[in-house]
């Protein structure tokens, strides 16, 4: 089990300054795996409204976020599609 | 040159820079490690002093690489960023600054400060986060090693820009940039025609590219039909067929290209000369245009355009020198 495992390091708070910058690293893996699940869904044709309750934000939010940021290739769905 | 255009350039290609790297990884936001990467590349006494300290593109995006997973990894996560693809900034959009690397840039041209690309590396190895100290420690070296080489660089100084030398009834602009590839790799990319699409935006398709190229060979081309984006271009008809002559050759550090509109009466053709320089690291690229200026009237009601112009020329300088740095990252 690697849960347990994990739970136990990233509760070392021995060195926050480090944990705190290692925790800024992780937002970065973060979302660029957030942008890369979005454009995977856009192109297995979810719709904003499902991408938006998948991340558990508004669809504004998530329309607002990622809509300049995909790769323009992709055909994003109308709203009420 | 005075403070606020060189801040103003200098920011502009440090961002251009960064973001590509960013655009590598997957990421619309370019922080102070892709600004750190870009400043390795950069064409000014700044990107000189990083690579005299043996520090090149390979090597800066490793020691980016090893720090960002070593945090993971110390936070017990057993999980490493996506691996790196090709730049595609310019295939997308939606890019912008973390708003610590943007305070940072903007911190470098305040105060008396000069705004060039030595003074965001001087902001960038105090940061507070640590975190380019880290970085500069696992490529060999330390902030204090680094400020020691910035302040001898600064003690003798060399021209960072050239300035343009004024050829009469010639409108001129000149750019330096810095390619990360030995002088013979450029010099092969630079002289082939049928690669000049990737360097020159105006040029769509180029016809007979395999012709052999001597001075005065002529090349017809198209403009493109699209952007990199996929974006239809809208262009008028008379200047949709483009010509391209090589107009001198000097191997293996010199070149010169002009760019013509056969359909356009009057047409002024463009030319633009690379000469290439051996430089520690990979090859510093001197690139010029220039084109006649028109006679009579319509000179006159050009000449309060200038400054405009020198803008615009400066635009497109910066375009070619990014795309030419850009095929070898």
């Amino acid at each position: 089990m690697e849960s347990p495992r994990i739970a136990t390091v990233a509760a070392d708070t021995s060195d926050p300054k480090a944990g705190l910058r290692a925790v800024a690293s992780l937002r970065v893996l973060a979302d660029t795996l957030e942008l890369r699940q979005v454009e995977a869904a856009l192109h297995s044709g979810m719709s904003w409204q499902q991408i938006a309750d998948a991340l558990g934000v508004t669809r504004q939010a998530a329309h607002k976020k990622h809509s300049k940021r995909i790769d323009p290739a992709i055909s994003t769905p109308r709203r009420n599609k | 040159m005075n403070k606020f255009v060189r801040a103003a350039q200098t920011s502009q290609s440090l961002s251009l820079a960064a973001m590509e790297e960013a655009s590598r990884l997957g990421l619309r936001e370019a922080d102070i490690d892709h600004l750190f990467l870009a400043l390795v590349i950069n064409d000014q006494p700044a990107g000189r002093v990083l690579r005299e300290l043996g520090i090149d593109i390979d090597s800066a995006r490793l020691a980016v690489e090893e720090q960002r997973d070593a945090q993971l990894t110390s936070l017990g996560i057993e999980a490493s960023f996506p691996e790196a693809g090709r730049i595609v900034f310019h295939e997308t959009d939606g890019y912008e600054w973390t708003s610590r690397a943007r305070d940072l840039i903007a911190k470098s041209s305040s105060k008396g400060k000069p705004g060039d690309a030595a003074a965001v590396l001087r902001e960038l190895v105090a940061e507070p986060s640590g975190l380019i100290t880290d970085i500069l420690g696992r490529l060999g070296t330390t902030s204090d090693v680094l400020i020691e080489q910035l302040d001898r660089a600064d003690s003798s100084p060399t021209k960072s820009m050239p300035v343009a030398t004024k050829v009469k009834g010639r409108t001129k602009g000149t750019t330096e940039t810095f390619v990360s590839a030995p002088l013979d790799e450029v010099w092969a990319f630079l002289k082939d025609p049928a690669r000049i699409p990737e360097w020159e935006p105006s040029i769509g398709i180029l016809d007979q590219a395999s012709q052999e190229a001597t001075p005065g060979t002529v090349w017809e081309g198209v403009a493109p039909a699209s952007y990199p984006d996929g974006k239809p271009v809208k262009i008028k008809p008379q200047f949709r067929r483009r010509s391209v002559e090589l107009i001198a050759i000097h191997q293996p550090d010199g070149i010169a290209w002009s760019f013509g509109y056969p359909d356009v009466a009057q047409s002024n053709s463009v030319l633009t000369e690379f000469a290439l320089v051996n430089a520690t690291g990979g090859t510093q690229v001197r690139i010029s245009r220039s084109w006649s200026r028109r006679q009579g009237w319509r000179g006159l009601v050009a000449l309060p355009l200038r400054p405009f112009q020198k803008f615009l020329v400066w635009i497109t300088l910066f375009q070619t020198g990014s795309a030419i740095s850009r095929k070898f990252r």
